[in-house]
């Protein structure tokens, strides 16, 4: 084996003493990990293709689930439905944040990111950046593929196409795409307090799907909780969720209500990260 | 320098590290050695942060290891060699840490050939072997041609001609003024690197000597003798100690006294000798002597 390089102590504490690595450091350090593994990219792909797969399904058996056969249904209806499909990306970024935070336990090359950036404030703030970051463009390109595949879906029937600079389809999609990064903040959250991808997916999705446990509570009870969940507060920023509705939130109120969910898991999280042994 | 002051940790009722106090000084190559259990790798993770003592500090140039500005090139540390996502390859692993504490990309391929990993970087880690997840870790440690070395347990899994050159790694690495802290089982390899030894058992400082000083204290004399009790007595006024042997209450060992010393008390007091024959413990006896002395007085 070949010999180290010398270096003079001096040498070296100069070196030492030159500025500490940044944040973009550490979040450069934690795309290139995402860009070296096959797996998060092989995950990516899968939610795009299975946001599109689910735009399809749901629109060529919308008459069944809705009653009505698609020529009679209006675009608002159309676009919604298809947009269903960016639920699907959602549930594969939740997945994919979890693991992202996860597998490092796993594996113990947590460790190594701790020793590398001993911040722990820093680098939790990275990998929640780069989760964020994976879930905007996920978001963005799952409710671009959905939309697309409704249009393919119309123009096959021969029906009229959507129109993509409608204002209520803008406003839909911003919600839908919305989902995708919101949840998978909350996975990797609970992936620092739980350490496993199986139980951050868990939790993460029992607070997606609560609000199906709470539909089934009296109306008293519906109007009491059904606003409390993100489901609501992302209904009510893409218009699906109408005045007088119990989901209902106005649009402040629903910003309002994310940032609590997020400041919750990502508070939590990073307490339990910062003080717990490694 | 790594200083330790008081350092504790304890797990519920369980004790992994009691009151421990050293200083690793720099310049010198110091092996950390004690039993499974005995807190070694409970230290290593509490100086570099990973695990928070429940009291006591640990720092490294005077600093917690979170405090310092640029850790990677400050210390360069092997923990777990394990400790690697098995779909990256070699180079990949050393090219998001060299992101993560901005050091020069050109440093990975130099580390790699230096850890002789620069023919097969570009496979996944996955198919490596114990010991090239070893080079690799070194190489790790190596990225920022830092000031202190942490190692557990180095030569793990390295070849013989591995082993000789993380000798020579080591040496060299000291006699440049770096602090180098190892931890390892391989007594005599620790025998044959280490400057000074900081042994610890179940979590207690046990002795933290120089390796000449130790190798002094590893010398003793076998001595029989049909008045072993009257000699026994005679030695330990002379500031030996004695302990009796298994073969029999006429034979004991004598420390702290030299063969030539001992012949000429015996013979002064006319104490016929059947015996008197000096030997060298290794360390590995020394080491099992101190711990299992360390486990009795308590």
């Amino acid at each position: 084996m070949t010999n180290i390089q010398h270096k003079t102590k001096e040498e070296r504490q100069e070196r030492s003493s030159t500025s500490e690595p940044g944040l973009h450091a550490t979040v450069a350090s934690e795309v290139l990990k995402l860009r070296t593994l096959a797996f998060p990219k092989v995950l990516g792909l899968i939610s795009i293709v299975l946001s599109a797969l689910t735009a399809v399904l749901f629109l060529v058996t919308i008459e069944a689930t809705q009653g009505d056969p698609l020529e009679a249904l209006p675009a608002s209806d159309v676009a919604s439905t298809a947009l269903l499909g960016v639920d699907a990306t959602a549930i594969v970024l939740i997945v994919l944040g979890g693991w992202l935070v996860a597998t490092e336990y796993a594996s113990g090359m947590i460790h190594t990111s701790m020793v590398a950036t001993p911040n722990r404030l820093k680098l939790y703030t990275a990998k929640l950046l780069v989760t964020v970051g994976l879930g905007v463009i996920a978001g963005l390109l799952a409710a671009v593929v959905t939309l697309l595949s409704a249009q393919l879906v119309l123009i096959a029937q021969g029906l009229p196409a959507l129109n993509f600079l409608d204002s209520e389809l803008l406003r839909m999609s911003f919600g839908s795409l919305l989902m995708v990064p919101f949840y998978a903040i909350l996975a990797a959250a609970a992936a620092f307090v739980l350490r496993s991808t199986g139980g951050a997916v868990v939790v993460t999705l029992a607070v997606m799907f609560i609000p199906a446990v709470v539909n089934m509570l009296p109306s008293a009870g519906q109007e009491l909780l059904l606003p409390l969940l993100p489901s609501s507060a992302l209904a009510s920023i893409s218009g699906l969720a109408e005045v007088g509705d119990p989901a209902h939130l106005v649009p402040l109120l629903a910003v309002v209500s994310m940032l609590v969910w997020w400041v919750v898991f990502i508070g939590f999280g990073f307490a339990r990260f910062a003080r717990r042994d490694a | 320098m790594i200083s330790i002051k008081n350092l504790s940790k304890h797990y519920g009722d369980s004790i992994a590290v009691d009151d421990l106090t050293v200083d690793v000084q720099p310049g010198l190559v110091i092996g950390f050695l004690g039993p499974n259990g005995a807190g070694k790798t409970t230290t290593m993770r509490m100086i570099l942060g990973l695990d928070t003592p429940t009291s006591g500090t640990a720092t490294i140039a005077g600093r917690p290891y979170s405090k310092l500005r640029a850790p990677l090139y400050e210390v360069g540390t092997l923990i777990d060699p394990n400790a690697l996502h098995t779909g990256r390859t070699a180079r990949d692993h050393l090219r998001w840490l060299a992101r993560a504490g901005g050091i020069s990309g050109s440093r990975v391929a130099k580390v790699l050939e230096l850890v002789e990993l620069d023919h097969t970087a570009d496979r996944p880690v996955a198919g490596f072997s114990l010991g090239m997840s070893q080079r690799l870790g070194i190489a790790a440690a190596l990225l920022g041609d830092p000031g202190t070395l942490i190692l557990d347990e180095p030569s793990n899994g390295l070849d013989p001609a591995g082993m000789r050159w993380m000798r020579r790694l080591l040496r060299q690495m000291a006699d440049q003024g770096r602090t180098v802290f190892v931890s390892s089982h391989l007594l005599a390899e620790m025998q044959q690197i280490a400057d000074r030894v900081i042994v610890i058992n179940q979590g207690r400082l046990v002795a933290d000597i120089d390796v000449e000083e130790l190798a002094r204290g590893l010398e003793h004399v076998t001595v029989c003798s049909p008045h072993a009790g009257q000699l026994t007595t005679l030695l330990e006024a002379e500031g030996a100690t004695v302990q009796t042997a298994d073969s029999g209450l006429e034979t004991f060992k004598v420390t702290g006294l030299s063969a030539e010393r001992i012949g000429e008390i015996a013979a002064e007091n006319r104490i016929p000798l059947y015996e008197l024959t000096p030997e060298q413990l290794s360390l590995e006896s020394a080491f099992m002597t101190m711990t299992q002395t360390e486990n009795s007085a308590q």
